[in-house]
Formats: structure tokens, sequence, C-alpha cells
């Protein structure tokens, strides 16, 4: 074995062979003061940074300035629009957790999910929930969710301002399905059952969740012998009084119940909206007038057409006339005047009740025969004007998105550049 | 004129072991030269911050070497050349202990390069390369072995 110490030996002479030229000193001395001089070019060096720096500040700039309406988390359209032409499915981007919409005016189901339509008339966002019903508020601020398909001990009542759903308990288990909402945005009346049958078809009572105490109340039992009719209700203009029809029910009786305190049903008889009615499909109460109330009838859902009835709470003045219907036409809502709103075909309508014909409002798109259960935000609606509206601006969370790649980007491009002209410096 | 003094006498005494530091890590001497003057420029560029410029210097080569060694491997896998070495005594000893040391890793060279080139101590190698005390007293006898081997099968 060779000791350390010859090693070391070897070593030094190994080295010491290697021929050494030192270069004057003065001549690294001359280098470190040209190199000193150089600080201005090696300023001007720096303009990848300087690129960089300016492409975060145009790429803040442009996530704030993009075109089109603003889409902040929330943010409100101070203005109401209904596009001429409702882009569906197609117009959404994200979703109403990701992107809260702020105030709607529209709400839909197609492709299996709820979509709705902020009150700028262009910003479309999704409910992730599958398979379940949706119904929006008056006022366009909430959306309440459930699943009439499986008996629950909640229901979900989403903030469309802040996306965040709100849970409301209750026991005991019960399937859902939102009837309507009060005019004050308070309440939501609901058909419940204790077993959950297809499409909600069959007996079920009537209750109602007040939002502001979290009381779930039932106010209506269900009816036996009524049939595979759907329960239907209306609040009426107070908010402290529901009427509801119980489904399929020789002479489509309604009764009226008391919410706020509870009182014993009050039945009002409507004597056939159409000939030998069966069902009130459909039910509606002027929020604005005490007086007026609509009842469509027809079994299995098919309405033929609109009946208008003033005579269970003294009716002043003249009702007016029924008005025909085509299949498959639902009522949306009163326009806070003479006239209503309804799906017409592949779009939605106002109609005069003084006979003054209809104004069509927006169309569905094109080939969007799974676009159902169409709701206007019904306060907002008669504020609101119709434009030939563009899509919408890209959603906050895709511009933050494309900010951030775009900025890796960027700093990824200088890396390499920078690391290159090193390469080129180091290597003459 | 003290710092142009200062820098002089630094020069003429350590340009060369650090220019054969930088060799023995390289393996080209064209780039070993680079390396030192380099070092040597900035340091004078800096000459009044720096409080032991001997041990600045020696880290200065240490590192820039092991860069270069890096980029030098990422090098070869897209082009082979070859090291301009410099005219080699026909001592054929040199020429054993030479071979032995180009076997060794850069890091081992390294250190052993300080350790019996530049009688250094252990903890003044750790200094210089910038590791724990135990990863140089690893790395010294690893590669002693690893020479010793080496020259015994000679």
């Amino acid at each position: 074995m060779i000791s350390e110490e010859r090693v070391a030996e070897l070593i030094r002479t190994s080295v010491d062979a290697i021929p050494v030229k030192a270069p004057p000193p003065a001549t690294l001395r001359a280098r470190a003061a040209a190199r000193r001089r150089r600080g201005p070019e090696r300023a001007a060096r720096m303009w990848p940074v300087a690129l960089a720096a300016a492409a975060v500040a145009t790429v803040l700039a442009a996530t704030v300035a993009l075109p089109g309406p603003s889409t902040a988390p929330g943010e409100e359209s101070t203005t109401y629009r209904l596009p001429r032409v409702l882009a569906g499915a197609a117009g959404v981007t994200t979703t109403v957790a990701q992107d809260p919409p702020g105030r709607a005016i529209a709400l839909f189901a197609q492709g299996g999910h709820y979509i709705v339509l902020a009150t700028d008339g262009v910003t479309y966002r999704r409910f992730d929930d599958q398979n379940g019903a949706a119904l929006l508020s008056p006022d366009g601020l909430t959306v309440v969710l459930t699943n009439p398909s499986r008996t629950t001990e909640q229901a979900d009542v989403v903030d469309l301002r802040t996306g965040q759903a709100q849970r409301y308990s209750f026991e005991p288990p019960l399937a859902l399905r939102p009837l309507a909402w009060s005019p004050d945005n308070r309440r939501v009346a609901f058909a419940t059952q204790a077993t959950a049958t297809e499409k909600g078809a069959g007996p079920a009572g009537v209750s109602v969740l007040d939002l502001d105490t979290r009381r779930f109340v039932q106010v209506a039992d269900p009816r036996p012998d009524t049939g595979n009719g759907l329960v239907q209700a209306a609040f009426a203009a107070t908010g402290s009084a529901v009427l509801a029809s119980a489904g399929a029910e020789d002479g489509c009786t309604l009764r009226l119940y008391q919410v706020d305190p509870p009182k014993p049903a009050e039945p009002v008889t409507v004597n056939g909206p159409v000939e030998r009615c069966r069902e009130v499909v459909t039910l509606g109460l002027n929020t604005l007038s005490t007086s007026l109330l609509i009842a469509a009838g027809e079994r299995y859902g098919n309405i033929w057409r609109l009946n208008f009835r003033g005579d269970w709470l003294g009716q002043n003045g003249a009702v007016p006339s029924s008005m025909p219907l085509s299949s498959g036409d639902r009522l949306l809502g009163w326009n806070g005047g003479d006239g209503v709103y309804l799906t017409l075909g592949n779009g939605v309508a106002e109609f005069s009740l003084t006979g003054n014909g209809f104004d069509r409002m927006l169309s569905f798109p094109t080939g969007s025969d799974g676009l159902t259960d169409f709701q206007f935000a019904t306060d907002l609606v008669p504020e609101s004007t119709v434009f030939d509206v563009d899509a919408g601006g890209w959603p906050w969370s895709l511009r933050r998105t494309a900010a951030v790649a775009f900025l890796l980007l960027v700093a990824a491009a200088n890396v390499l550049v920078l690391r290159r002209a090193r390469t080129r410096r180091a290597y003459g | 004129m003290a710092r142009a003094d200062a820098f002089d006498t630094v020069y003429a005494a350590q340009y060369a072991s650090l220019v054969r530091l930088a060799y023995v890590t390289v393996g080209s001497m064209p780039a070993a030269e680079d390396v030192v003057q380099d070092v040597f420029v900035e340091w004078y560029r800096r000459i009044d911050q720096v409080e032991a410029p001997v041990a600045y210097l020696r880290k200065a080569v240490v590192s820039r070497c092991s860069s270069w060694v890096r980029r030098r491997i990422l090098e070869r896998r897209h082009a082979s050349t070859l090291d301009q070495t410099p005219a080699v005594p026909p001592d054929p000893g040199i020429v054993a202990v030479r071979a032995a040391m180009a076997r060794l890793a850069p890091r081992y060279r390294m250190a052993l390069f300080l350790r019996y080139y530049l009688d250094l101590s252990v903890a003044e190698v750790a200094e210089a390369l910038d590791c724990p005390l135990g990863t140089a007293k690893s790395l010294l006898h690893r590669g002693l072995a690893h020479l010793q081997a080496q020259l015994e099968d000679r």
C-alpha cells in the first residue's frame, strides 16, 4: 500500500509539472477597470428583466381591462339586460361557486345542469349539482336547490353574490320540490313527500321554509286520491299565505293556507279553469295586486288556456278573459302591470291581458331542445331591456389563470434568454 | 496604488496554484486560466470589501470550476471535444498520477489538491469546498483510497 505521504508527494510532483504562464497582473487590473466602465452596458443587458416587468404590468392591466362587462365575483350589473338570443349552456364559462355571477335575471336547465344568467345579460354560470330542482328568487339574488328524487333533511339556498350555499335542516327527511318564492324573497314553499315518487307525481304536502327564522313548517298535508298530478302553490302578495292545489282533483280545488300565523286551510274553489278541469298545472298570483289569480288547468302538464279568477279575495273590476295557449307553454310571472310572461315555443314572450297581443322578448338558442324549466327573476324583468349582446367577458377565475400562465411563460422565456446570454459570454 | 500593490502581491503568490487547482478540476488549461483570471478580475473590482483574499479566491475558483464542470457535462452530451492539455513531461510516474486523478470525480480531485498540494487543513478544505467537515473528511478518505488503489495497480 502506498503511504499517504507518498501519494501527497506524487500529487505535488504531478501538479508542479503543470506549466502555468501568468499574464502580467496589469492586464487583469485593466480588465477589471474595463468591466467597471462597462457598467452602463451591463445595465443595458438588463432589458430582459425590464421586458418581464413590463409584461407583468401589461398582464395585470389587461386582467382588469379585458373587454366585456365586469365579471368580478359577485359584482352586479347596475342595469338589467336580457339577451335577444339566449346563449344557453354554450355561454357557460365556469360555476357559480367559482365565479359568483351576482344578481341573476334568469335561470334554466340545460345539459343536466341549472344555469343562471346574470343581470348584465351575458354572464352565464352553472350549478354543479345535477338531477335536482332549482328555483330563482324574485329579486334574483338567491336560488334554492333540492333533489326531489330522494329524501333529505336539508335544503340548500345559494347566495349568487357569494356563490356560497347555506344549508337549512329539518326533520323528518322529505323529498322536496320547490314551488314558489314569497314576493318578499323571505319564504320558499315546497311540495313534500315522505317517499320520493317519479318526478314528484302524486300526493304531496306543502311546507314553507322561512329563511329568516330557519323554521320549516308543513302547512298542508298530502291529500289522498289526487292521482298523479303535481302539487302547485303560489304565495299571496303579502307572503303570509300560500295558495295550493293538491294535484289531480276534480273541480280544481285550490286551498289557501296561512303561513304567518298558521291557520286551518281555507278551500277556494275554482270552477274549472278549463272545461272539465282535473288538475291545476300552473298557478300564479299577481304579486302586486292582492286581487288577481291565475289558474291554468289541464291534465298531465298540458296547458291549453290561461284562466284568471278574481273573486276569491273580493276582486274589483274586470277579470281578463281566458287566453289560449299551446302545449308546452308555461307561465313565468306577471310583468307588474297588465301582462304576463310566458314561454312560447322556443322563446319567451310578454302577453298583454288587455288584448294587445304579445311581444317576443328572447329566443332560446337554436337546437336547444334540452333547455327546460326556464325561470325569470320576476321583480327584475319589468325593469329590464332587451339587447343584442355579445358573449360575456372572461370570468375572473379564467382571467387570473390566464394571467398566471402568461406570467410563467414570460418568466421561463426570460430565464432561457438570460441563461443563453450567460453561456455565450462564458464561452466568448 | 495600494490596491494595485496588494493585488499584484497576491496575484504573484496565488495565480499559479489556483490555475493548477482549476486545471486539476476542469481538465482544460484554457478553461482553468479563464476561470482564475475571471476570479482575479472580480476580486480586484471589490478588493476593498474582501478581508481574506486567498480564502476568497480559492473558494471562488472552486465554485466556478464546479459550475464549469456541470456545464461541461451537459455539453458533452451533445458534442465530443478533446481538452487542450498542457505539455506533459514524459515522466511515467507523473503520467500515472494524472491518469489516476483523472479517474476521480472533480470534487475528489479538488479535495485532494487542496489537502496535499496546498497543504490545507481538513477544516480549510471544507471551507474552500463549502461543505461540512464530515463531507470533506469523507471526500479525502475515499479520494485517497481510490488514488492509492489506482497507483497500486500500476
